[in-house]
């Protein structure tokens, strides 16, 4: 195809309606950087873009705007989150010293303490990833009757997940996180329940590329989890 | 909730969106602020045509900002065209929405659409243009015949490929691709008379 015959076809290009062998051969000319192919290409991109006024003019509710500010206002920073959280371990240790020192038996001492370190330990990792100075935290979800909460992630630290809302599984099931990369398939990121509330902290502790991380995800699956999604995501958050 | 001449009413300072798009990267809510006004209500009108749904265009709405948030730093103002992208977003938003939950999921996965990555690297001849453009196509779609009508907004609000219209439509491929072809001929040439005046 001659780049005269692709004159009339750049737009549809870009609206993803062409065909898909004169699709790949516009792919072919942009793979081997063709100028005159990418000129083409940005002004069907701002025709396309363009296109968007044939929709009817129909204006946002007034709350929308205030909701969406709200969002990227100035929140408690992360130092606040390190103290709460910080907070909320020095309570565990203490609720849980409490509580220890009414259990009799041994068993019992044992089963405490092991939960506890591993409460412990996991609120530990949260404090960490908080506090690393490269952790980049999302929002997601603004409605109140909708999953909502936040994502930390650190490229040396992990992901951290803390949501709201979230729906209850039965026993045979779990919700899982997931990693999405830019290329490839979702990497499996851990298993956890909401609490009755419908609360959770979730902390994955692996190295994050972040140029290569897209989205991460919540899906529910069977209890001992998956290694790939076997239903679609309640919960899909841009992080890119 | 109807805007009236809403188009008409568009700011025609875009040429601030280089500015606007260095705030964002500053993480000034105030640059948000500025996006949302200039922007909001095209992106919503798209989302609202698309899926039909004003809870799902609301929803998408303020995704579509919130990434426009997060993702601005990876923005360079003095290439992109900040209104391009932004619609560009909202409209692939809106198509994947309306797709499969499974389908979905896996466009999702996907770094950018192909528009996406364009708009990322476009440099405008004009600043003003998006909105400009905007009120300029709207304007020559009514002039264009009803199939020509029919088979771009097929491909635009629906996403659909030109086999998938000439099915809808019950009408040969070739044929649709003609109406596609002179239709979208039209549109150009008003966008290009635009831009360089």
């Amino acid at each position: 195809m001659t780049h005269s015959e692709m004159d009339e076809l750049y737009e549809l290009y870009v609206l993803g309606a062409l065909e898909p062998e004169a699709a790949q051969q516009i792919d072919r000319h942009l793979g081997d950087q063709c100028d005159y192919c990418l000129q083409h290409l940005r002004d069907a991109a701002l025709v396309a873009s363009a296109m968007s006024g044939l929709a009817e003019p129909v204006k946002p509710p007034g709350r929308l705007r205030k909701k969406i500010l709200e969002t990227v206002t100035p929140r408690p920073s992360l130092a606040n989150w390190k103290f709460a959280v910080g907070s909320l371990l020095a309570a565990c240790i203490v609720l849980s010293a409490a509580l220890l020192w009414q259990r009799s038996t041994a068993q019992s001492l044992r089963e405490q303490v092991a939960g506890l370190a591993h409460e412990r330990d996991e609120l530990r990792s949260v404090v960490d990833v908080l506090s690393r100075p490269d952790t980049k935290e999302v929002r997601f979800g603004l409605a109140d009757n909708k999953p909502h909460g936040r994502v930390f992630v650190s490229p040396s630290g992990g992901v951290v997940f803390v949501g709201s809302n979230l729906p209850q599984v039965s026993s045979d099931q779990t919700l899982e996180l997931w990693v999405i990369p830019a290329t490839g398939d979702p990497q499996p990121a851990g298993l956890f329940r909401a609490g009755a509330g419908g609360d959770s902290v979730h902390v994955w502790q692996q190295p994050v590329n972040l140029a290569q991380l897209h989205a991460v995800a919540v899906t529910i699956e069977p209890e001992r989890g998956s290694q790939k999604p076997t239903t679609p995501p309640f919960l899909i958050v841009p992080v890119a | 909730m109807r805007a009236g001449p809403l188009l008409l009413d568009m700011r025609k300072d875009s040429s601030a969106d280089g500015e606007l798009v260095e705030g964002l990267r500053r993480r000034d809510a105030d640059a948000l602020a500025a996006a949302y006004d200039r922007y909001g209500t095209l992106a919503y009108s798209i989302l609202l045509r698309i899926t039909r749904d004003q809870s799902v265009a609301e929803d998408l709405l303020q995704e579509l900002f919130l990434r426009v948030w997060n993702r601005a730093r990876d923005f360079d103002p003095e290439k992109g065209a900040f209104g391009v992208w932004l619609l560009s977003i909202a409209r692939n938003m809106a198509i994947d929405h309306v797709r499969s939950a499974s389908a979905r999921f896996q466009s999702r996965v996907r770094p950018f659409a192909p528009s996406d990555q364009i708009a990322l690297s476009y440099k405008p001849r004009d600043p003003e243009s998006v909105l400009d453009s905007a009120k300029a196509i709207k304007s020559a779609f009514s002039g264009l015949t009803a199939n020509q009508k029919k088979v771009l907004e097929l491909a635009y609000f629906e996403g659909l490929s030109q086999t998938e219209i000439a099915a809808h439509l019950q009408e040969p491929l070739g044929t649709v691709k003609s109406w596609m072809r002179s239709g979208m001929e039209r549109l150009r040439a008003v966008v290009k008379a635009g831009a360089s005046k």
